[in-house]
């Protein structure tokens, strides 16, 4: 490795730990390394800064948030929680099962994890403890049912990845659906298992009547992932067009459907969205700025290199990464980790014969999981203040569902055709 | 200080139209794709720049709320003098930092002033002014919290019954004389200019 890189990698370390938020960690890490290289061509800053900001593919970031927090101010929650009641309330734990599910459903609309588990939890956390479920238990619940936001689509690490990687957004969002599906079954199970040690309680009975019911009831909030879904499936949209076109499609169930969203919000609403994508969008653009220093230091070439002159057994390497992964997750949002690390990793992975679409659904159900581990881990910091309890009270029952995820994230490394199986038939 | 406040709603509106137009621009392009069987020659174009004000612009606020993704949770658990003076030290290696990129963010939109975007007729100086306007903001944003901290400090603790968790750090510093004569110098000047201008 090269010293200026070195030298940058090392700045960027101790700003981070210094508390400079990252994104501008990275971007006078990368400048400190091309000083040191003798490139003073300062002017190159605002350009590239500004260039790492300027994608077509990322506007779908803020346009997915805002969609989904127009559905979220529409109604559609208490639908959905019916919904999942009417379905897999007759389970023993129900109310867990209605917040999985519910959360399955929530994921196809939002893609961000932490608004998720903030919009679910404050509706789920109260009524489960009403119905005497430990608190703790439930911000265990929804703080891992809410990490599959980012794994089914839309989801914006996926977005991320697949504009860094240069892979197609919609292949991802596509391969995601399996092991989203697996991950919702997996918690399922978890939540069983503890369901029949503590005893808690049964929802209601399933009655086919009922969920038809509560489906009309709901059906329109699902038009929105229909035309996600359907659109990116079928190669009708783009991601990103998908995404201008569910903001339109929420604002119409909002307003004119359910007409619970109220218009006066909408301000308030786009200066949110606003906001959190530029939170993620300032580390992007400071990650293609370091990238680019770093490829012209052939720093992940030379990764390849190194690694593969070690093993080349792709099973193996799959293995590390997943190790590396687990440990950026602890210390580094899941956005700013995905930037960071894809453009290091892909020479590596291409070169070992990984296929990147695979590669990216693995590192997505990985970070998820780093989401709910501290000391950096937004899902779960943001579900136990909504519900009142602390770290380790919640980690009487978290580490149950951490092993689940573990165990799917092992399935999902090992079986490429989980996530390339979809694939496969629209490529 | 209302200067400021105001200047933080201004970037806030501007943010609100920008997220709007980007949700206009989108649906626009897919209507004239599929409906009218043309597409919109600049709505990527547009789309993508729109973004990168939304990046930038986003970032002051940010800055003001102390919402950047960061990883503080080391700074947090040092002793309050030496948490101070991490914070103290962080700000200023931003503040560096942003002045460095408004002076060359000048530079590159004074070159680009005659240039034009491809798909429409928008000077790229314009576009990408952003940048040096966006990092002179962030200078102001972090000039004002010293400024703030100073001034609620040198008024006495009565004057200031509650003081904003972020503005702790600069609270705690100025009144412990630890940034010595410079940086009373500059914020007695950013007060100075705050209400110069204000009036």
């Amino acid at each position: 490795m090269s010293l200026a890189a070195g030298i940058s990698g090392l700045a960027v370390a101790l700003l981070i730990l210094l508390g400079i938020p990252i994104g501008f960690a990275l971007a006078i890490g990368t400048l400190a390394g091309q000083v040191f290289k003798g490139q003073s061509s300062l002017l190159l800053l605002p350009l590239r800064m500004f260039n790492g900001a300027e994608s077509f593919p990322m506007v779908a970031i803020p346009l997915f948030i805002l969609a989904g927090q127009i559905m979220n101010h529409s109604g559609i929650s208490k639908r959905l929680v019916d919904f999942a009641s009417a379905l897999v309330g007759f389970i023993r734990g129900g109310l867990a099962h209605v917040s999985i599910v519910t959360s399955m459903f929530f994921a196809e609309m939002s893609g961000s994890a932490v608004a998720d588990a903030a919009a679910l939890g404050t509706v789920l956390i109260p009524a489960m403890s009403r119905k005497g479920y430990p608190r703790a238990f439930a911000a265990a619940v929804i703080s891992s049912a809410a990490t599959v936001a980012i794994i089914i689509p839309p989801s914006i690490p996926m977005i991320l990845y697949a504009v860094t990687a240069e892979v197609s957004v919609a292949e991802m969002f596509i391969g995601g659906i399996i092991p989203g599906i697996l991950f919702g079954l997996a918690l399922m199970g978890v939540s069983y298992a503890l369901a029949l040690r503590y005893r808690f309680p049964v929802e209601q009975s399933f009655r086919l009547a009922e969920v038809w019911r509560s489906f009309r009831s709901a059906a329109w909030a699902f038009t929105v992932p229909l035309i996600i879904l359907g659109g990116i499936l079928s190669g009708v949209f783009t991601a990103t067009e998908a995404s201008g076109v569910a903001v339109v499609a929420a604002l119409v169930v909002g307003l004119f459907i359910y007409r619970e969203y109220d218009l006066r919000t909408l301000p308030k609403t786009l200066l949110d969205s606003a906001i959190q994508s530029a939170v993620v969008m300032v580390i992007v653009a400071a990650s293609a700025y370091m990238g680019s220093f770093l490829s012209n230091e052939q720093v992940p070439q030379r990764l390849a290199q190194a690694v593969l002159s070690l093993s080349t057994n792709r099973w193996l390497i799959l293995g590390l990464l997943n190790v590396v992964f687990l440990v950026a997750g602890m210390v580094l949002h899941s956005a700013a980790a995905i930037v960071m690390l894809t453009p290091i990793m892909m020479p590596l992975v291409r070169a070992a014969g990984i296929d990147p679409v695979h590669f990216g659904i693995m590192m997505t159900v990985n970070l998820g999981i780093g989401q709910q581990t501290p000391p950096v881990a937004s899902v779960l910091l943001t579900t136990i203040s909504i519900a009142r309890v602390t770290l380790a009270e919640v980690f009487r029952y978290l580490p149950y569902f951490l092993a689940a995820m573990v165990v799917v994230l092992l399935l999902v490394t090992y079986i490429p055709a989980l996530s390339l199986g979809l694939v496969s038939l629209v490529r | 200080m209302r200067l400021y406040r105001g200047m933080v709603r201004a970037v806030e509106y501007l943010l609100m139209l920008l997220t709007g137009a980007l949700a206009v621009v989108v649906p626009t392009g897919v209507f004239f794709r599929y409906v009218l069987g043309a597409a919109l020659a600049w709505g990527d174009e547009l789309g993508a720049f729109l973004l990168a004000w939304i990046t930038y612009l986003g970032g002051v606020v940010a800055l003001d709320r102390g919402g950047h993704m960061a990883f503080d949770n080391l700074v947090r658990k040092l002793p309050g003098l030496w948490r101070q003076v991490a914070e103290a030290a962080s700000d200023l290696v931003m503040a560096a930092f942003f002045l460095l990129l408004l002076w060359s963010g000048l530079h590159i939109a004074v070159q680009l002033a005659g240039q034009q975007a491809i798909s429409m007729p928008l000077p790229m100086g314009a576009v990408y002014g952003v940048m040096p306007l966006a990092s002179g903001l962030m200078v102001w944003v972090l000039a004002h919290k010293y400024a703030t901290a100073w001034r609620r400090a040198s008024a006495g603790a009565a004057q200031a019954p509650e003081v904003a968790a972020g503005l702790a750090g600069g609270h705690g510093l100025a009144a412990h004389g630890q940034l010595g004569g410079a940086a009373v110098k500059v914020q007695a000047a950013v007060e100075a200019a705050e209400e110069a201008v204000g009036q």
